[in-house]
């Protein structure tokens, strides 16, 4: 439980907001390589911490990230044509190269004018099949961070938006949320939960497989100097007489992004927050071995056309209909609906565009959640206080580990992921560009 | 079993930047690592906080109070005491 003025400042990104200028300190996912993979794409509308922008790549292959808005009389760049190495805006020509380049303004053929305005663009980088930005104070730029993603080769990864109608935080306090994993996701996390006999699902790509039909795990959390990680313990048959436990690690990075196991592979997360009331869940998966992405889409929900829309990438269920639930198919299945990410952004959606956290009842369980809230409170206590938020100055996240361990009990878990503790953050000046 | 919490003291230090916190979010998550590190027989069957924590949660939950119904928070019934500084809990029978 929050009070108001708590969850206001977990919750409110827009620009001038405590939140929102922590968000800005971090470069940002955008959209998937692939929304805009054409040269001379169409500009893609994106909205981000309560601002909008377009994407669109040019001629030559380089993308740019702008104000919607054209700035010289307002009307929307993402009806412009993108032609010869520019978006040039509809209304009057006015023509921007990625950079924020005036390349031409037709209506004012004095040079110097060009020559002395630039339009309002943003640093890109376009790595692990993602466009990012940095919408911060240009002097705090930090170095863009690398992700375990980003070195897999493009077969071995798929990437995934999906846009949702609910506050970041919702579906973030999802992801680090271990006791729900066992009953929203029974389907796949206990499969013969209905008759009682549990075998676990033999699909190693899938992230609520799980090795336990134990629905309490024991959680133990650390702070790290990204945000932090904890460990789910769930309770297992003895293995050759000796006791054995299931520990699943889970590290939570500032400012939206966890990383769940599967057998074998990572689900990468990222809840970026467009405004108060949408998100853009990015999911990247990885693997060392070929990832099939309509495999992914179908664990994942995402075939179901009548709640996800893959053009737009936006999550269509609606609160008329239920969500889409199928209450008849509730019979054979625990949620009448189908597939992790939809089970979870429906409940997100399910709790109203910001969820009102003075009226929550948390118990033990809950820790994760409280966690997630306590460490983003301090990040953005830290940024106010001048200092760096959590983790923007750790260039290699690569070392990052989540895993899914059969342990002895009393394996001390921080030894099965002793990077997650171990990374510092570089000091600025010797931090890479 | 009566010993103060620990708010602003062992865990505010355990913190990575070290900062003392003051709010009802930042008290539920220390106060809920206090609960987990007792056994079932330790944990007690009350959370005391400081009567401003208590009215906090009192006015976010008006139908429980009307209702008579006990504020229970983090699987404990609430309590109020002076002796116990706003950053700070106790868990007592």
């Amino acid at each position: 439980m929050l009070s108001r003025e708590e969850n206001d400042l977990v919750t409110q990104v827009g620009p001038g907001t405590p939140l929102g200028e922590m968000m800005r300190r971090y470069w940002i996912p955008v959209c998937t390589s692939k929304q805009i993979a054409e040269k001379d794409s169409v500009p893609l509308r994106v909205r981000l911490l309560g601002e909008d922008f377009i994407a669109f790549r040019d001629t030559s292959g380089k993308v740019g990230v702008l104000d919607e808005l054209c700035m010289h009389r307002g009307a929307s760049l993402a009806l412009g044509r993108v032609e010869e190495c520019g978006i040039r805006c509809l209304y009057h020509g006015w023509k921007f190269a990625v950079d924020g380049t005036i390349m031409d303004t037709p209506n004012h053929t004095d040079p110097r004018f060009k020559a002395r305005l630039k339009a309002p663009a943003y640093p890109v980088r376009e790595e692990g099949g993602i466009v990012w930005t940095y919408l911060g104070p240009k002097e705090k730029e930090p170095p863009f961070q690398r992700h375990r993603f980003m070195d897999a080769a493009p077969e071995n990864r798929c990437v995934l938006r999906i846009n949702v109608q609910a506050n970041y935080l919702q579906l973030w306090e999802g992801g680090c949320d271990s006791s729900h994993v066992g009953i929203l996701h029974s389907d796949v996390a206990r499969p013969g939960w209905l008759d009682k006999t549990f075998k676990p699902t033999s699909d190693p790509l899938n992230p609520g497989s799980f090795a336990s039909d134990d629905n309490a795990p024991r959680l133990d959390i650390e702070d790290t100097e990204f945000g932090w990680h904890y460990a789910a313990f769930r309770k297992m048959p003895p293995k050759d007489g000796a006791a054995v436990e299931n520990c699943r690690i889970v590290p939570l990075i500032m400012p939206w992004t966890r990383i769940i196991p599967s057998p074998n592979s990572y689900y990468t997360v990222f809840e970026v927050a467009a405004d108060d009331y949408s998100t853009s869940t990015f999911i990247v998966v990885d693997s060392s071995q070929t990832v099939n992405e309509q495999h992914i889409i179908k664990i994942l929900g995402l075939d179901d056309t009548r709640l996800y829309d893959p053009e737009t990438c936006e999550f269509t269920a609606l609160r008329a209909k239920r969500w889409g639930q199928n209450r008849q198919a509730m019979k054979q299945g625990w949620t009448g609906l189908r597939g992790i990410e939809t089970e979870d952004a429906v409940m997100s959606l399910s709790m109203g565009p910001i969820m009102n956290r003075t009226k929550e009842h948390l118990v033990t369980a809950d820790q994760g959640v409280m966690r997630l809230r306590r460490r983003i409170l301090q990040s953005i206590k830290r940024t106010q206080e001048g200092g760096e938020p959590f983790g923007v100055m750790i260039p290699d996240l690569t070392k990052i580990i989540a895993g899914d361990f059969n342990v002895s009990i009393g394996t001390r878990w921080q030894d099965l992921a002793p990077a997650n503790a171990a990374l510092q953050p570089t000091p600025r000046e010797k931090a890479p560009a | 079993m009566e010993g103060l919490g620990v708010i602003g003291s062992q865990f505010a230090r355990k913190a990575v930047d070290g900062m003392t916190e003051i709010g009802l979010g930042a008290l539920l998550d220390k106060a809920c690592s206090e609960i987990l590190r007792r056994s079932l027989k330790e944990r007690g069957s009350r959370l005391v906080v400081n009567p401003e924590i208590y009215r906090t949660v009192a006015a976010a939950r008006p139908r429980e109070v009307e209702r008579g119904i006990p504020l229970m928070v983090l699987g404990l019934e609430l309590d109020k005491s002076s002796e116990v500084p706003p950053t700070m809990f106790r868990l007592a029978e």
